[in-house]
């Protein structure tokens, strides 16, 4: 049961709030979903490279969400 | 080692491929059922930005100030205005204002300057605290007004006079489409015609006055803007103001608005075309806005003097307009100089 359990680092940005999200699903839409935020308003990266929704996330990887939303 | 090995993962697990070129794609636009590559990412946003610059006729315009605030939305549009209106020869100047927000200011007037440079355009850094002695916090505090609404007023009267001065066809500004459907719902909720119908995706200009608008980004999202800043390497700085309200209204809808979107794909862009389409009847509706002259500054004002003149006068006990107007004209007489110097050399 625990071995579909991915253990990620996330940074979320701006405000540079650090979590450890274990995640049972594999996908980053998920991922998004598990911080409870929306696609419409993120681009997670992975090494300085965009990561599409369906893109599958690695156990123990660092990621970095950046909200995209600005006060103006 | 690792990096090589988890890069090489990456391209052979891309889930999803571009549906226009088949290469690995970094996003989904669900309301056009298409996932993009890098490249065809690019192609995408810039056909959204290339309708509005049709309409608007920004392609046939001489001379455009471009406000650039260093965040990711205004970087995103110069660097597309830049590249898209190079075989135009549309001349692009750079505007910066510095509101003396304290660190943020500063790191946001470092990557305006970085970003102008890269693409090679002038930069007008315009810093309050040396042009008129205060600062945006300070103005506020003494004027005993909310910090944003005077912030959105200084900044709409420096890129304004700035375009005046320079004699420009528009001034083209950072909103996206998740700005304009916030803004504008904000308005529909208080009745406010008036206010919608001037979010449009460009104003009209009263000459020597009130220079228009221009909105490249009215149909790209902040996530389409941040994507396409991301891919492209473009320079900005990503940090929330520290003198925002903590729950802004705006922000409030954005974030419903995306939750909506996110069920209903494609609602927000029918949303701004129709939005687009309907603005004649909104303006038919909005009160008839006919602009004076402001007595101490000579440009555009509802009253006997601007909002601009009226707030300086109140904290500094002069009116400032006719100094930042005159600021202005030594800057731009300074960047001709230095053009023709190029110009100069260059032949
Ligand atoms: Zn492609
Ligand atoms: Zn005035």
């Amino acid at each position: 049961m625990a071995k579909d359990v991915k253990r990620l680092h996330v940074v979320i940005l701006p405000d540079n709030v650090k979590k450890n999200v274990e995640l049972e699903g594999s996908r980053v839409k998920e991922l998004v979903k598990a911080l409870g935020m929306s696609i419409e308003e993120v681009v997670v990266v992975r090494e300085g490279r965009p990561l599409h929704e369906d893109d599958i996330v690695e156990d123990g990887e660092e990621l970095t969400v950046i909200r995209a939303a600005s006060g103006g | 080692m690792r990096m090589v090995k988890s890069s090489q993962l990456y391209v052979r697990r891309a889930a999803a491929s571009c549906s226009v070129c088949g290469a690995p794609a970094v996003v989904r636009i669900s309301y056009a059922r298409l996932d993009l590559c890098t490249l065809h990412f690019r192609e995408f946003v810039e056909r959204k930005i290339a309708r509005i610059l049709k309409k608007t006729g920004l392609s046939r315009a001489r001379r455009v100030i471009v406000a650039v605030s260093g965040g990711k939305d205004s970087a995103a549009m110069l660097y597309a205005l830049a590249s898209m209106l190079k075989k135009d020869n549309v001349e692009l100047i750079g505007v910066h204002i510095n509101l003396g927000l304290g660190e943020y200011s500063e790191e946001s007037m470092k990557k305006a300057h970085e970003l102008c440079h890269r693409v090679g355009i002038p930069c007008i850094i315009v810093e309050l605290e040396k042009v008129l002695g205060v600062t945006v916090p300070e103005l506020a505090k003494r004027a005993r007004r909310p910090t944003c609404s005077v912030c959105g007023l200084v900044k709409r009267y420096i890129l304004n006079a700035v375009a005046v001065e320079a004699d420009a066809d528009y001034v083209a500004t950072g909103h996206t489409a998740d700005d304009i459907i916030a803004y504008t719902l904000k308005e529909f909720m208080f009745q406010n015609m008036d206010g919608v119908s001037k979010l449009a995706p460009s104003t009209s200009t009263v000459k020597g006055l009130a220079v228009g608008r221009v909105r490249p980004l009215y149909e790209v999202t902040e996530r389409e803007s941040l994507l396409y800043s991301l891919i492209n390497g473009i320079p900005f700085h990503h940090s929330e103001c520290p003198y925002r309200p903590r729950a802004p209204i705006e922000q409030r809808i954005k974030e419903f608005v995306n939750k909506l979107e996110e069920e209903h794909p494609g609602i927000k862009i029918t949303y701004i075309r129709r939005l687009e389409r309907n603005m004649g009847m909104y303006h038919s509706w909005g009160r008839e806005s006919s602009y004076g002259r402001c007595k101490h500054c000579g440009l555009a004002s509802s009253g006997v003097v601007c909002g601009f003149c009226r707030l300086t006068e109140k904290v500094t006990g002069k009116p400032l307009g006719e100094k930042v107007r005159a600021w202005i004209r030594g800057v731009l007489a300074s960047l001709r100089a230095e053009e023709s110097l190029m110009e100069v050399r260059g032949s």
